[in-house]
């Protein structure tokens, strides 16, 4: 499922990032395949999603379009 | 002298160990043809002097903005003898991804350990002599913002090493190896691979045979190839260097989080603090203001009375309005504005902002960082502009820096209040002001389509919070009042003569014939004209100036104007060209070519509107 599927609060690992020069961006903010993720917020109106990742201590916020393009597996 | 330059990811503390080691005397400039900022320090330690040079923070040497294209370029292009890597120890496995790329310049290093107490509090222990050894350079720790590890980060300077050589993985190192030996740089080299820097012809073959190899065997493009090889690094040494005891604790942080990102707390609490720091700015700028403006007023009036030329008379109470502008006037809630605003990127909380704001401003072609330049533009224009700069991307600061004058600043408030307000009432006011905003969405929306270039998704790291330190905010405060001073000050006191100087001369007349087309266009008094040139110069005279041009006074105005021309001036002079200093920081900010445009959109945007009011009432 993808990173916009997931319910808030849940724990899953990345399991593929999409989405071109998004994909390398997200990954030097320190986002990449294999890491173990929480879903934090959504934001309203359609806003980005919060994304901490557990494996290293970084906190992002990812665009919807972008978002729908990371795929996780809940864990 | 020795030159240091200062590099790490965004957040790491990097601009609070600047602060704390460069005195007051900074000097900033932009990089060469780009509106990136570069600042320089001269620190003198026991014998030895080091020029340190703060670059801006950048997540990778494989840029995607053009800050860290700015970055990139310096550490190829220019001359500099240690580079010192600050690193946030909290994000320590994600930080020695930078710091793996920076050893490959092969330049003398130092790295410093930052935000120490922070990685405590997460439960990371982390062994320094270990990782100096594994990196073979001298590693400090330091926790910048309350001044600790300074002093030591200064000192080791003296023994900043060339780095040891971090190897990829086998057949990814014979061919980096192979090439840098072929270019004589190993950091060019893998620049080349990368597809960062365009090679030279004769090894373009080379580099298309070792990308299409790299893909072969990995299918990924070459530049995640080696992306990808040196996260696997950073990961290895972080575990070799670090312990970690995980608490099942939920942090401060996740507690604090959960209220100011609240889908409906977040955003009472945003409305509630930029409310609350508007009042601020005005409560403590008025009284700034009541304070200085009486005594200057006094001392401008005593010097004109001395005077017995007319012609003279005229130039000094003008130079004087001008001085009394600057300091009693934009001053005052230029200061607070700036504070606050800092205090807040310090805390972290802008971060938030912009993750509460971002639906919001996509509709305008922006991402959410950009609503606080927007929302400085309430106060003073010239803030607000200079405030863009924590913007990352250049087409976002641009699109701003259009945009921005269309924000009725303090000054224009005035004018808006005074004519619409008091003449028409308050719910025209009101009426008025949420128009203007439907206007600026709309020409955010044109000119986002017109730029063609899409708005990059929102892609954006939140920080931890952080607990501010006074002593860097006021520094930085400081800094930016001094851009005031010495920039837009002197070009507001020069306006303020040149118009002493066309009235004493008898050309305001001419002036008016010069407009007196655009006037009759809009169906109003010809006698307005040389408001506008007033408007630009000094805004807040706009409206004694129009009173004195009609021969009423302020209050009396309705008597000559219709409602109709209230409101055909109010909104000419709400949207044309801001005043004469905001002009000057557009163009310090951003170049002569984005003052040109904006000229033309905001003369377009008030005489198509103000026209447009003109022929439906």
């Amino acid at each position: 499922m993808s990173l916009l599927e997931l319910p808030i609060g849940t724990k899953a690992r990345v399991v593929a990032i999409r989405g071109g020069m998004s994909r390398m961006r997200v990954m030097t903010l320190g986002l990449r395949e294999g890491d173990e993720i929480e879903l934090l917020y959504k934001g309203a109106f359609g806003g980005p999603v919060l994304v901490k990742n557990l494996t290293n201590g970084t906190q992002i916020a990812v665009g919807r379009g972008m978002a729908s393009k990371i795929y996780v597996a809940p864990l | 002298m020795k030159k240091v330059v200062l590099l790490g990811q965004p957040n790491c503390g990097k601009s609070s160990f600047f602060s704390q080691i460069s005195g007051i005397k900074v000097q900033t400039s932009n990089f060469p043809g780009t509106t990136v900022k570069l600042s320089r320090a001269k620190v003198k330690f026991y014998s030895q002097e080091y020029e340190f040079i703060d670059l801006p923070g950048t997540y990778s040497l494989f840029p995607t903005d053009e800050a860290e294209e700015a970055t990139l370029n310096f550490l190829i292009n220019e001359d500099y003898d240690i580079i010192v890597n600050v690193i946030d120890a909290s994000l320590i496995w994600r930080s020695l991804e930078l710091t793996l790329e920076l050893t490959e310049l092969e330049k003398p290093m130092v790295i410093i350990l930052n935000m120490m107490d922070e990685a405590e509090r997460k439960g990371i222990k982390i062994n320094i002599e270990k990782l100096s050894e594994i990196l073979g350079v001298p590693v400090v720790s330091a926790i910048a913002i309350h001044g600790k590890g300074i002093f030591e980060a200064v000192r080791s300077l003296k023994y900043a090493r060339i780095p040891n050589k971090i190897p990829f993985t086998k057949h990814i190192e014979e061919a980096v190896s192979l090439l840098g030996e072929k270019v004589g740089n190993r950091f060019l080299a893998i620049k080349y691979i990368e597809g960062v820097l365009p090679p030279k012809k004769e090894i373009v073959k080379d580099i298309r045979k070792i990308q299409e190899e790299f893909t072969r065997l990995h299918g990924l493009p070459a530049y995640e190839v080696i992306s990808a090889e040196r996260h696997h690094l950073s990961m290895k040494i972080a575990e070799q260097v670090t312990e970690r005891k995980f608490s099942k604790k939920i942090s401060f942080d996740e507690k604090l989080d959960r209220f100011l990102l609240h889908p409906v707390f977040g955003y009472f609490f945003l409305v509630l603090s930029f409310v609350l720091i508007f009042a601020t700015a005005f409560f403590i700028g008025s009284l700034l203001e009541d304070l200085m403006v009486t005594p200057l007023e006094n001392l401008s009036e005593l010097l004109v009375s001395s005077i017995s030329s007319p012609f003279l008379k005229e130039i000094a109470s003008s130079t004087m309005d001008g001085i009394t502008g600057g300091l009693g006037i934009v001053l005052p809630y230029f200061i607070p504005l700036v504070f606050l605003l800092s205090l807040f990127e310090e805390i972290g909380y802008l971060s938030r902002i912009a993750f509460l704001t971002d639906a919001l401003m996509h509709k305008i072609g922006l991402h959410g960082k950009a609503i606080v330049p927007f929302l400085l533009g309430y106060g003073c224009t010239v803030p607000a502009l200079m405030s863009t700069r924590i913007l990352e991307n250049k087409r976002d600061r641009v699109l701003s820096a259009l945009l921005i004058p269309f924000v009725p600043c303090s000054a224009r408030t005035a004018v808006i209040l005074a004519m619409v307000g008091y003449f028409l009432g308050f719910w025209y006011a009101i009426a008025f002001y949420f128009a203007n905003i439907i206007v600026i969405a709309i020409v955010g929306k044109l000119l986002s389509i017109l730029k063609k270039e899409p708005s990059p998704e929102l892609i954006l790291e939140v920080p931890t919070y952080k607990i501010p330190s006074l002593k860097i905010t006021f520094k930085k405060l400081l800094f930016q009042i001094e851009e005031f001073v010495f920039y837009a000050w002197p070009i507001l006191i020069a306006g303020s003569i040149f118009l002493g100087i066309l009235e004493a001369t008898g050309i305001n007349y001419y002036t008016n014939i010069i407009f007196a087309p655009l006037m009759k266009a809009l169906s109003l008094p010809p006698n307005l004209g040389i408001t506008l040139v007033f408007g630009f110069l000094r805004k807040e005279l706009t409206l004694v100036m129009a009173a004195g041009a009609l021969g009423v006074e302020v209050t009396r105005l309705h008597t000559v104007l219709s409602v109709k021309q209230i409101l055909v001036f109010t909104t000419f002079v709400t949207f044309y060209i801001p005043c004469l200093s905001s002009v000057a920081t557009q163009w310090r900010e951003f170049g002569a070519k984005v003052v040109g445009m904006s000229i033309v959109l905001s003369m377009s945007v008030a005489f198509l509107l103000s026209f447009l009011l003109s022929v439906i009432i």
